[in-house]
C-alpha cells in the first residue's frame, strides 16, 4: 500500500525531520513501513491513497486511559474522591459496564489512536488486575474487543486505599512476571498529607522504601511530587504518564513541574484518564498542558515540539512498545490527518506541529493506519446508538 | 475570601503578598516568624525585626513569634502561628512567597491541608530572570543587606535595585552560576517600598565586609517616613 504524495510527513526522527510531498510505502505482510520518496508507486496493482491533503504523523498512543468511566458522565462528579467512589460502585454492574466498555472504545476508535493501555478498576481482585491489558485497536472490529494484546499492566488507582498489604503483594507478583506497574500517584494534597501521617514519608519516598520505585513502573499525575522525589524518580527511571485535564477539572492543585522533569530526562508520556474529564482527544490534552505550563511558569519554556514529542516518543516509551517514529523498517501505526478543514490553515512545514497541537479537532483524524492496514473509523464507527 | 500571607520583609514574600492583592484576596494579617539561627531551613533571618515597620507600611497586623530555626521545631512554631491566625483573623488561606524550595512549599501545605485552608503561591516555579525582572518593574523598591555568592559583587550591598541593576545580576548569575532571583541564599533582600506601601522606610547603613565573597549592610538607622 502506498500513501501517495503526503502533503507532510511527520517522521519524528532523531533530527523531527518533516518531509513534504512524498510518498510512504507500507509492507502489509510484514507491517512495517518500507519505504519513504518520491514516486514509489511501480506496480499497476497497488494500493495507494492519495494522500495530498493529508498529514501523516506516527500512530497515536494512549498510555492511560479508563474506559470504564465512559459511564460516569451519567454522574455529575465534584470531587478526585467521589470520583473514585462512584467508580467502585460501577464494578457492582458488570454487564452495564461491558456496554459502557464498547461504547467507550468505539468513540476512541474515531481519534486516531492506534494503541491504547486501558486500564481498569479492580484493585482488590489481584487476578482481575493482572488481565487489565494493553491492546493495538483500529478499524471497525473494535466494537468487541481489541484487535491484538500487546501486553499487560497492572494498575492501581489508589495505595491508600487498598493499603500497603495488598499493594505490596500486587507489586511484588507483578515484579515478579516482568510486568508492568502503573500507580496514580501524589494526586492530592490530602493523599500527600496523609502518606505523611500513616508513613511519615511523601509518596515517592514511601514507594522508594518498600523497593516499588523500578524502571517498568509508571506514575501517574504527580501532581504533588516534590524536587527530592523528582530526583528518586529520575534515578530509578521510572516513567510518568501526565493527564493535564484530569488535574485541572479536579482541582488536583495543579500540574507536576514538567519542565524540570524534561531538565532530569524523565520519560514523560501524556495519557487522558477519565472519560469524563475530555473527549479524550489526545490533541486537547496537548492543548491543555501547553496552556498550564505556560500559564504556571510564565514562560514559553515548554514548545509544541516538545508536547508532540512526549505524544509520539514519549508514550511509546512509557509502554515500552515499537513506534512513535516514521522511518523505514518501524511497524506501521499512523496516523493521518486531512487538512481540508480551515481549522488548521495556513500550514506550512514550519507551523504544522504547531497547528497540530493547537488546532487540531477529532473531524481532522480520516484514516489510522494499524500494522500495516488501513482504516477509516469515522466512516465505519457509529453503527452503534449512544 | 480571607489570607494570611506568609511576611519575611524580603522581595519574595512582598512580592506574593502584592500579587495576591492584585487578584482580589482579602489580606487580614501577615505572620512572621523570627528564627534564633542563621542557618533556619524555613524563614528568611537578616532584617526579619523591620518586618514590623513593613507593617504598620502596610497597615495590616502582624502575628509575630520567635522560633528557634531547629528544623521540625520551626514548623511546630508556624503551626501555632497559623492556628492563631485563624483563630484572631478568620484566615481561609495563606500566601506563599516560595520560588523554587520543595521544603518551604510542602512544610506550609501539610499545616494548610491540616487546618482546611487554600493556599496561594503565585511565584512557584517561575522562570528566574522573568520573576527578578518583574518584582522591580512592578514597583517592588528593595535593597540587598546580605551577599553570599561567588561573583556578586559587594557594591550591590546597601543598594536600591534598579532595573538596570537586575540586567547586571543576571549576566553574573549567567557567568558563576547562581540563582538570579538569590533562591539559593545568594543574597537576601529589604523591602524598602511597595504600590502597597502607605509609608517607605528610610534606611541608613554601613557595608561590613565578611570574606571575599561574603558581606553584610549592617542597618544602623530606619524609619518610616512619608511616601
Amino acid at each position: 500500500m502506498i500513501l501517495k504524495n503526503c502533503r507532510f510527513i511527520i517522521t519524528q526522527d532523531d533530527k523531527r525531520t518533516i518531509l513534504e510531498n512524498k510518498d510512504l510505502k507500507i509492507n502489509e505482510e510484514t507491517k512495517t513501513i518500507e519505504e519513504i520518496g518520491a514516486e514509489l508507486a511501480k506496480e499497476p496493482s497497488e494500493k495507494i491513497i492519495d494522500c495530498s491533503t493529508h498529514v501523516v504523523m506516527p500512530g497515536l498512543v494512549n498510555p492511560h486511559i479508563h474506559l470504564f468511566t465512559f459511564q460516569l458522565r451519567e454522574h455529575i462528579v465534584n470531587s478526585w474522591n467521589e470520583l473514585w467512589n462512584k467508580a467502585r460502585e460501577l464494578e457492582r454492574n458488570i454487564l452495564k459496564l461491558r456496554t459502557y466498555w464498547n461504547k467507550a472504545l468505539s468513540l476512541i476508535a474515531t481519534l486516531g489512536f492506534t494503541t491504547i493501555a486501558p486500564t481498569e478498576i479492580c484493585y482488590d481482585k489481584f487476578q482481575e488486575n493482572i488481565n487489565t491489558f494493553i491492546g493495538i485497536i483500529g478499524g471497525p472490529f473494535i466494537f468487541r474487543k481489541p484487535d491484538r494484546m500487546i501486553g499487560k499492566i497492572v494498575h492501581v488507582s489508589s495505595i491508600l486505599n487498598i493499603g500497603p498489604e495488598l499493594f505490596k503483594e500486587l507489586v511484588d507478583e507483578a515484579f515478579k512476571r516482568n510486568t508492568m506497574v502503573s500507580i496514580h500517584i501524589s494526586n492530592t494534597r490530602n493523599e500527600v498529607f496523609e502518606f505523611k501521617r500513616k508513613y511519615g514519608k511523601f509518596p515517592i519516598e514511601y514507594l522508594e522504601s518498600i523497593d516499588a520505585l523500578r524502571e517498568n513502573v509508571i506514575l501517574v499525575g504527580l501532581e504533588w511530587v516534590t524536587s527530592w522525589e523528582l530526583k528518586k524518580i529520575a534515578n530509578n527511571n521510572c516513567k510518568v504518564v501526565l493527564i493535564p485535564s484530569c488535574s485541572m477539572l479536579y482541582a488536583l492543585g495543579g500540574l507536576p513541574p514538567i519542565i524540570e522533569f524534561i531538565g532530569e530526562k524523565i520519560t514523560l508520556g501524556l495519557g487522558t484518564c477519565s472519560f469524563t474529564c475530555n473527549s479524550p482527544f489526545i490533541f486537547h490534552e496537548c492543548k491543555a498542558l501547553l496552556y498550564y505550563i505556560r500559564t504556571s511558569y510564565w514562560s514559553f519554556k515548554l514548545t509544541a515540539q516538545q508536547v508532540l514529542d512526549i505524544i509520539t516518543l514519549g508514550n511509546t516509551r512509557i509502554l515500552n512498545i515499537k513506534g512513535g517514529t516514521i522511518t523505514e523498517g518501524e511497524p506501521a501505526n499512523l496516523t493521518i490527518i486531512n487538512l481540508k478543514h480551515g481549522n488548521l490553515a495556513p500550514v506550512s512545514m514550519k507551523n504544522i506541529v504547531q497547528n497540530l497541537i493547537l488546532y487540531s479537532e477529532p473531524y481532522n483524524i480520516e484514516f489510522t493506519v494499524v500494522r500495516g492496514r488501513l482504516y477509516s473509523p469515522r466512516k465505519n464507527i457509529f453503527r452503534k446508538s449512544f | 475570601m480571607k489570607f494570611c500571607a506568609l511576611f519575611s520583609g524580603g522581595k519574595d514574600s512582598t512580592y506574593a503578598l502584592h500579587l495576591a492583592m492584585l487578584k482580589g484576596l482579602e489580606i487580614t494579617c501577615l505572620i512572621t516568624l523570627k528564627p534564633l539561627r542563621e542557618n533556619s531551613w524555613m524563614f528568611h533571618y537578616p532584617s526579619i525585626d523591620f518586618t514590623k515597620l513593613q507593617a504598620k507600611a502596610l497597615n495590616l497586623p502582624q502575628i509575630f513569634k520567635v522560633t528557634s530555626g531547629v528544623k521540625g521545631e520551626e514548623i511546630k512554631d508556624l503551626d501555632r502561628a497559623v492556628k492563631e491566625a485563624i483563630e484572631k483573623y478568620n484566615i481561609e488561606g495563606i500566601v506563599v512567597g516560595a520560588l523554587l524550595s520543595d521544603y518551604q512549599r510542602m512544610n506550609v501545605m501539610m499545616i494548610a491541608e491540616k487546618y482546611g485552608l487554600e493556599t496561594y503561591t503565585p511565584l512557584w516555579r517561575k522562570d528566574q530572570k522573568e520573576y527578578i525582572r518583574d518584582v522591580v518593574r512592578h514597583g517592588i523598591k528593595f535593597i540587598i543587606t546580605e551577599i553570599n555568592a561567588f561573583g556578586l559583587p559587594m557594591k550591590f550591598l546597601g543598594k536600591e535595585v534598579t532595573l538596570k541593576d537586575v540586567e547586571e545580576i543576571i549576566r553574573y548569575a549567567e557567568k558563576y552560576k547562581f540563582n538570579p532571583a538569590f533562591e539559593g541564599g545568594e543574597a537576601e533582600t529589604l523591602v524598602i517600598d511597595a504600590p502597597m506601601f502607605k509609608k517607605k522606610l528610610h534606611v541608613e547603613g554601613r557595608i561590613l565586609r565578611i570574606s571575599e565573597f561574603s558581606g553584610r549592610y549592617v542597618i544602623e538607622k530606619v524609619e518610616l517616613i512619608d511616601k
